[in-house]
């Protein structure tokens, strides 16, 4: 699986605008294919870096091992149901970790479990999706987030070290 | 020297020991007598008095025990002075001993009588081990009992957790599939719609049409499983018209489209779980539009009666109707009378009503004649308050 991915429509920052960096932590090939495919037709210029697991997370969101030259992610969108260390403890180590725990975390999950939802929000997720079946409702979920969490949303200011990256 | 002893005193009367005329071997017997029975005497009270005191509980009828110490200690006090009498004239002060002993030996009597029937009542030893031994069969058996409702309440427990873990599952691992399978065919439709064939296109379309009817079968699985699961708290005595505005409100898009003609009675408040009673009529009125002859615009009709302990809610419609031998069959689950093509449905919706309506301790029922279906739901108008049992694997299996 590839572990970044820029979207083709829309290279990174020119002038102002600069493509957001979206941490997608899902383990399954099929679900990180489709919201590929939904991030892409929102038109909006990102860049994708994609996490199966939750050791890989991890080390995305504090850019080591294969991540190490990665960019810093502006969002995580997590997947409750992973293999190994699953998402309700990656949400965890992020949000009790004072490096890291302002980025803000969107649960993207199937479960609608109650307990899901109120032990995310417990461990300070900033919002818990459910994730939908039909491609439209998809579509929709794609461009809510790009017009609220990447338009609207003032987002933490990036580490200095980021903005001189090509 | 002898004779002035024994005259001794000065009242006249001459002591006892003149009757015997003086002889030793008389003297000696009585007064060796008398000891020994004066000595009993006041041994047994202090042996009783002794035996009162070291005992852990009070002795029943204790008073009567002091009683009788002592009757029998002025019982000895008399062996005493009968001795002191051999040698002394102390016949007045025997007299009143005497007297003072009939008192109380009268009180000890007149004190004894009611107790007997009631020392007759009390157990004897081995009637009470006996009675002891009954006892702790008895409390064995119930904490036999207590361990066996214990375990029962586990597995109860455990298969509602098994449940709730389906139900997870469920929605996850089942949803997450058809994710892939509905997602990918519209996609390939939307992207790629002009490179393919009409064959193709009409495939593809059956697989969204599958993955959206699996979509509703696991909703309506999932819907089944939680009602029920919910305690008795959410019972509330609220006005049924609300609840019901609710319900159109969420049917609105069908009823617009059929044009859909609804008629209401005058409806009560009622007691019940009104979320479940929204998801019931929301079944029975979709229902009611669904289930339409072509071409016909749908009347439904909604009445209620007060029928004793019960309400009676009445679904009337001028559907298609149930052929009779089916009016029951048509509550199991995933039965289903038409095809997919002609009726959609997952075959859940009914099955999901009659579990609403026993949950409420209520019942449902169909009739259906020429003029269409007439759904009759029976709730009591006061539901029970106990903790409703919910629903476990077996209930599942079994539906």
């Amino acid at each position: 699986m590839m572990h970044s991915d820029s979207a083709a429509a829309a290279p990174p920052a020119s002038g102002g605008a600069r493509a957001a960096v979206i941490l997608l932590v899902e383990d399954s090939i099929a679900d990180v294919r489709l919201m590929q495919e939904v991030l892409r037709e929102t038109g909006l210029p990102h860049e994708l870096l994609i996490a199966g697991d939750g050791e890989k997370a991890l080390r995305a969101i504090r850019r080591e091992g294969e991540y190490a030259g990665a960019r810093q992610p502006d969002l995580v969108l997590l997947d409750l149901n992973l293999p190994g260390i699953d998402g309700r403890e990656v949400l965890r180590t992020i949000k009790s970790d004072p490096a890291l725990r302002r980025t803000p975390v969107l649960v993207l999950s199937t479960s609608t479990a109650e307990s899901d939802i109120t032990a995310s929000y417990d461990a300070h997720a900033n919002c818990y999706l459910s994730k939908p079946v039909d491609l439209g409702d998809f579509f929709r979920l794609a461009e809510a987030l790009r017009d609220f969490w990447l338009r609207l949303v003032i987002l933490p200011p990036r580490p200095d070290a980021d903005g001189g990256q090509p | 020297m002898a004779a002035s002893f024994f005259t001794a005193g000065g009242t006249g009367l001459l002591p006892h020991g003149i009757c015997f005329q003086l002889r030793p071997d008389l003297i000696w017997l009585h007064v060796a007598a008398d000891a020994v029975t004066a000595v009993s005497y006041f041994v047994i009270p202090a042996l009783l008095l002794y035996y009162i005191r070291r005992r852990r509980q009070p002795l029943p009828f204790g008073w009567a025990v002091a009683l009788f110490a002592a009757f029998i200690v002025l019982c000895g006090l008399s062996h005493v002075l009968g001795i002191v009498a051999i040698w002394s004239p102390i016949y007045y002060l025997q007299g009143i001993e005497k007297a003072v002993t009939a008192a109380v030996s009268l009180a000890t009597a007149i004190a004894i009588v009611p107790l007997v029937p009631r020392l007759l009542a009390m157990r004897s030893p081995e009637e009470l081990a006996e009675a002891n031994q009954r006892l702790r069969e008895e409390i064995a058996s119930r904490e036999q009992a207590e361990e066996d409702m214990r375990r029962s309440l586990d597995r109860m427990n455990r298969a509602v957790r098994e449940l709730e873990q389906f139900a997870y599952i469920t929605s996850h691992d089942l949803q997450a599939p058809l994710r892939t399978i509905s997602g990918f065919s519209q996609l390939l439709t939307r992207r790629h719609r002009d490179k393919l064939d009409g064959d193709a296109l009409e495939f593809l379309d059956y697989i969204d049409k599958g993955a959206r009817q699996m979509q509703q079968l696991i909703h309506d699985l999932l819907t089944l499983s939680r009602v029920g699961r919910s305690d008795t708290a959410g019972i509330e005595r609220k006005p049924l018209a609300d609840t019901l505005t609710r319900t159109l409100k969420g049917l609105k898009a069908a009823i617009d489209r059929s044009g859909a003609d609804i008629a209401v009675g005058t409806l009560p408040e009622i007691e019940a779980n009104h979320g479940l009673l929204v998801q019931l009529l929301h079944n029975l009125i979709d229902n009611a539009i669904k289930f339409q002859k072509p071409g016909e615009r749908p009347k439904i009709r909604i009445d209620i009666i007060r029928d004793g302990d019960f309400w009676e809610l009445t679904i009337a419609d001028n559907g298609i109707g149930i052929p009779q031998d089916q009016l029951d069959a048509v509550f199991a689950i995933f039965k289903r009378l038409h095809g997919p093509d002609d009726y959609e449905g997952t075959g859940i919706g009914l099955a999901i009503c009659r579990k609403i309506a026993e949950y409420h301790g209520g019942s449902i029922h169909a009739t259906a004649d020429d003029s269409g279906t007439q759904f009759h739901l029976r709730l009591p108008v006061t539901v029970p308050r106990q903790r409703l049992p919910a629903m476990t694997g077996d209930d599942l299996r079994k539906l």
